[in-house]
């Protein structure tokens, strides 16, 4: 899902950049610092998740999380994402520095989107809630990138297609952790998703 | 410290999962063999590219030189054309895995210019018992043994120096070239797999721990603006 340097055009680069900015910029206004904690620690969470492979499927597959991240903090995704996907590119060369506004905005905003479509399912039924949410950030992800992907010589249909194929085992698993993710948190500390959540 | 400790039990055992650490970017890497250069792509050390496309170019204008695919183990080979060779500019290989994964490498014009000679000037065997000291391309440091031998290509008891008498300049070229080629494989395999060289668990504390110095600084500022 990272995509790499040199492979997208400089429009593309700067539409996604800008975007990203626009994001991290209401992000950090709408910041509650009181979820500062929760903000640094799913951060945390991303930028190691990129790091769990799942060995199903042919594809190159490694937990994204952006879901989760999105159902927790709404437009907190934004900054919380530009920071582990920095470090990511930084200390992992995953993706890279120009590229750095696409990769965060096509993880991000299907996240944000997301969390205000699936947030009044949270409370009575929050397995699915949680399951819609973790899925469609990812699927929503694999779209964006292949749009992106679109502008360089890939082709929007063909590389669609193999990003959804190679995608649907972690669409599926991403849906169902953050299910129990959700659930549980829910159970244990009901707090975190309600107190000023959803600014 | 109550609020942190679900938090932390929940990284530790994510970072737990982390056994089979792969890096997902691509990596590439070229050197030369014989008389060709072979590219080497590959995921991890398991997961090769298959059918992965390659575009050559040259380094010093970025025009491209050629283009191809892969192999099923993430191997393809090629010949640099003379011209390439003879204008003495370094190569660019980049690998596009799909995906938007993308990769490049350099073989840089020393590590060329061993492909140089044997091209240009193609070994022909023949003509070698008859003028040893016509030879029109005497570059090469062995070509006054070559010299020296060619009295002596006449059957006799050959000494310990001559175990191949009238062996000709390119040949032995071709020989040592092979043999080299042999010797230096492990270790072209060794520094291809340092390439690839994954996230190591000192990647990983250091961002985990940028995140927190991160989570400092802005509660910090908040303290301060308070």
């Amino acid at each position: 899902m990272h995509i790499s340097e040199g492979i997208l055009s400089p429009a593309v680069l700067g539409c996604g950049a800008a975007l990203a900015a626009a994001g991290i910029a209401i992000g950090l206004r709408k910041a509650d610092y009181s979820r500062l904690l929760t903000t640094a620690v799913l951060a945390a969470a991303f930028f190691t998740g990129s790091l769990v492979h799942v060995p199903l499927g042919p594809g190159n597959v490694h937990l994204i999380l952006n879901g989760l991240l999105g159902a927790f903090l709404g437009w907190g995704v934004f900054p919380a994402l530009f920071v582990a996907l920095l470090l990511q590119a930084l200390l992992f060369q995953f993706g890279g520095l120009t590229i750095l506004g696409v990769n965060v905005f096509n993880m991000a905003f299907p996240a944000l989107l997301c969390h205000y479509l699936f947030r009044p399912l949270f409370n009575s039924r929050p397995a699915l809630g949680g399951f819609c949410c973790g899925a469609f950030s990812v699927a929503g992800a694999a779209l964006l990138t292949a749009l992106a992907l679109a502008f360089s010589d890939e082709g929007f249909l063909g590389a669609a297609k193999i990003l959804f194929l190679a995608h649907i085992p972690i669409i599926l698993l991403e849906g169902l952790i953050t299910a129990l993710a959700l659930s549980f948190v829910l159970k244990v500390r009901p707090e975190l998703l309600q107190e000023k959540l959803f600014t | 410290m109550k609020r942190f400790f679900p938090y932390a039990t929940a990284l530790v055992l994510l970072l737990c999962l982390c056994v089979e650490v792969r890096a997902h970017r691509v990596n590439v890497f070229a050197f030369v063999e014989g008389d060709h250069i072979r590219v080497e792509c590959a995921f991890s050390k398991s997961r090769k590219v298959k059918s992965g496309r390659i575009i050559v170019r040259d380094a010093a204008t970025g025009i491209q030189i050629l283009e191809g695919a892969t192999d099923t183990d993430g191997n393809f080979s090629f010949r640099p054309p003379q011209e390439v060779l003879r204008a003495g500019h370094d190569l660019s290989i980049s690998v596009e895995a799909g995906e938007g994964h993308r990769n490049a490498w350099t073989v840089s014009a020393s590590e060329l210019q061993a492909l140089g000679p044997s091209l240009a000037a193609p070994a022909a065997p023949d003509e070698r018992p008859t003028v040893p000291d016509e030879a029109p391309h005497d570059t090469t440091p062995a070509t006054p043994a070559r010299v020296g031998q060619a009295p002596n290509t006449l059957p006799g008891p050959a000494p310990d120096a001559q175990a191949y008498p009238g062996l000709n300049a390119q040949e032995l070229e071709a020989l040592l070239g092979k043999m080299l080629d042999a010797r230096l494989a492990p270790i072209n395999r060794t520094l291809a797999q340092l390439q690839e060289r994954g996230p190591e668990l000192r990647d990983i504390i250091g961002g985990i721990g940028w995140i927190l110095g991160l989570l400092g600084l802005a509660a910090y500022c908040r303290t301060r603006r308070a």
